[in-house]
């Protein structure tokens, strides 16, 4: 084979290669089968032939012999009638005692005897026919008798046992061939659909399985279950690895960068941001261990996230004691002033209930103001969803010039609320870095 | 031989063919159609040439086996050929078929017997004498 050969049977499946390695062999015994059966049913059928031509022959010659002994003419007739009728005579020649032809069937079959032993030296089973001779005798009567068989029968069997033969070879390899197909199907075909399973997982596909229970080799069934088990692990720790990644980046966002987005950056027109800070935090800290002091820390920024969680606000870090969230991205939100205003109330209810489980008396001032964002992931490592621009500074200032256990808002926010909220107004605050603002206590 | 004068010879020679001829006589079943056939019909039929009467059935024969006397003389007499020429002329017969094969008998009784049972069959016999009911001779013509 040459080295295209080899490369052209290394890209075959092994299903193909088995079925082609099976099916050829299946076509060479078939066709040693074929030659040996021919050969053989030749052979029997030369034996054959050999033993009715005699036994056809010696019949003929004990039949002339008992009908000439007892001059029963009628007996001799019945006798050649007889051999007339098979198939296999093509002719019959008597002789007399000068060896001279006197009686023939067919007439005229030879005109001399000379033609006659011309024929038979010539004669076999290969030729045109056979000729079987032998003496016959009536008193002082005597001659030879000559049959001749025709060899037409044998052809015809010949041509009929390489038909029959051949037919019978072929069914017999399309039964062989059908089974190699089957065989090679049944094998490969578990190990196929492993291969399929497997591709899938690799193209990223985790609800893909191995069949386990197809039937296959005890083998395969085992390495089925070992990738089952496999994608199993990877899926789980996948869920982990999405559940922690859900846990510091939004949904949406998280998808896109599972997608491959490596840096994330939208803008926002209208959303609304909000800090809130503890108060009474470093006081806090100098009468609770650190340990302590985290705790409580914890039990109330816990509670902030699942009111987070409940208001579809979503929260975007802490900082210290300042805990940041914003409504209205990345899912865009109407009525993101409004919920970020009820988000806030129920954080002082929230703080309010960790007072009276820890027996502390904390406080947040919270600051509160909607504008333009522009918020995405950047970087390549420890990266967090975060937000900028203006808006982030001014919701700071907010909280920075608001009130322990009060809700202040810019007049951004306040117009946002068109009224659906009591508010105070504070008149023009001087904001740091800003100026002065027209700002808004949310009234208690 | 001066005892035999040439008269005697004169009348010896004229009823010579009558008397060999007339050693056999032909005979057939009574209920046969035919009265008289030809001496050519006769030889015809024995050699098998002929295989019906005229009336389109089958010629049954009926003959002597080889060593019966009158079989030898019936025919050089009446075939004109010798006995053995008869008998392969006849396996010739049997081989091709064209003609029934006569039925060989031992002896006249028999051959008597035979041509009774059968209405279309042809035999001959030494003399006519005692020839049993059912059985007549055929008039043959030269």
């Amino acid at each position: 084979m040459s080295l295209h050969g080899f490369r052209f049977w290394g890209r075959l499946r092994l299903g193909n290669q088995l079925g082609i390695l099976l099916a050829t062999g299946a076509v060479i015994l078939g066709i040693i089968f074929y030659l040996y059966t021919s050969r053989l049913q030749r052979k029997l059928f030369l034996e054959g032939f050999e033993a009715h031509t005699t036994a056809l022959f010696e019949t003929v010659q004990l039949g002339l012999e008992v009908g000439l002994a007892d001059e029963n003419f009628g007996a001799i007739h019945t006798v050649f009638n007889w051999v007339k009728k098979k198939d296999s005579l093509s002719w019959i020649v008597l002789t007399d005692a000068t060896g001279q032809i006197f009686a023939q069937y067919p007439e005229a079959s030879f005109a001399t005897i000379e033609d006659l032993q011309k024929h038979a030296a010539t004669a076999s089973i290969e030729s045109r026919d056979i000729v079987r001779s032998g003496k016959w005798s009536a008193g002082t009567l005597k001659g030879e008798l000559f049959l001749g068989f025709s060899t037409q029968a044998l052809r015809e069997h010949e041509r009929r046992i390489i038909r029959d033969t051949g037919l019978s070879i072929s069914i017999l390899l399309a039964g062989i061939l059908s089974l190699v197909f089957l065989f090679s199907k049944g094998l490969t075909g578990p190990l196929e659909r492993l291969r399929l399973a497997t591709q899938r997982i690799t193209a990223g596909d985790l609800r893909a399985r191995a069949d386990e229970n197809q039937s296959g080799s005890i083998e395969v069934q085992s390495v089925a279950h070992s990738v089952n088990v496999m994608v199993g692990k990877l899926v789980a720790e996948q869920e982990k690895s999405d559940s922690l990644l859900l846990n510091i980046l939004p949904p949406a966002i998280a998808k896109r960068l599972k997608d491959g987005e490596s840096q994330i950056v939208d803008a926002y027109e209208s959303v609304t941001v909000l800090f809130a800070d503890i108060v009474g935090f470093t006081v806090l800290a100098s009468q609770v261990s650190p340990e302590r002091l985290v705790e409580i820390l914890n039990r109330v920024f816990t509670s902030f996230d699942l009111l987070a969680e409940q208001l579809k606000v979503e929260k975007v870090k802490t900082i210290g004691d300042c805990y940041m969230a914003v409504c209205g991205l990345p899912e865009r939100i109407e009525h993101h002033a409004e919920t970020m205003v009820k988000m806030a109330q129920q954080m002082q209810h929230a703080l309010n209930e960790v007072n009276r489980i820890e027996g502390t008396a904390l406080q947040i001032r919270t600051g509160i103001h909607s504008g333009r964002v522009v918020a995405g992931v950047i970087g390549k490592k420890k990266f967090a969803y975060d937000l900028w621009g203006d808006t982030v500074n001014t919701a700071s200032r907010m909280e920075f010039h608001g009130g322990a256990g009060r809700i202040h808002l810019s007049a951004a926010t306040a117009e946002l609320l068109a009224g659906k909220f009591k508010l105070e107004d504070r008149g023009e605050v001087e904001i740091k870095g800003k100026g002065p603002m027209s700002c808004y206590f949310l009234s208690s | 031989m001066k005892s035999f004068s040439l008269k005697k010879w004169i009348v010896l020679l004229s009823l010579g063919p009558c008397l060999t001829a007339g050693a056999q006589s032909v005979i057939v079943h009574e209920s046969n159609p035919m009265h008289k056939v030809s001496r050519g019909f006769v030889r015809n039929a024995f050699l098998g040439n002929s295989v019906d009467w005229p009336n389109q059935a089958k010629i049954q024969i009926a003959d002597y086996t080889s060593g019966f006397p009158l079989r030898a003389k019936f025919s050089e007499e009446w075939l004109g050929l010798s006995p053995n020429k008869v008998y392969m002329l006849w396996i010739k017969v049997s081989l091709s078929g064209r003609a029934a094969p006569p039925r060989v008998f031992k002896n006249e009784d028999e051959v008597k017997r035979f041509v009774l049972d059968n209405p279309d069959a042809i035999a001959y016999i030494s003399n006519t004498a005692g020839l049993p009911k059912g059985l007549r001779a055929i008039e043959v013509e030269p």
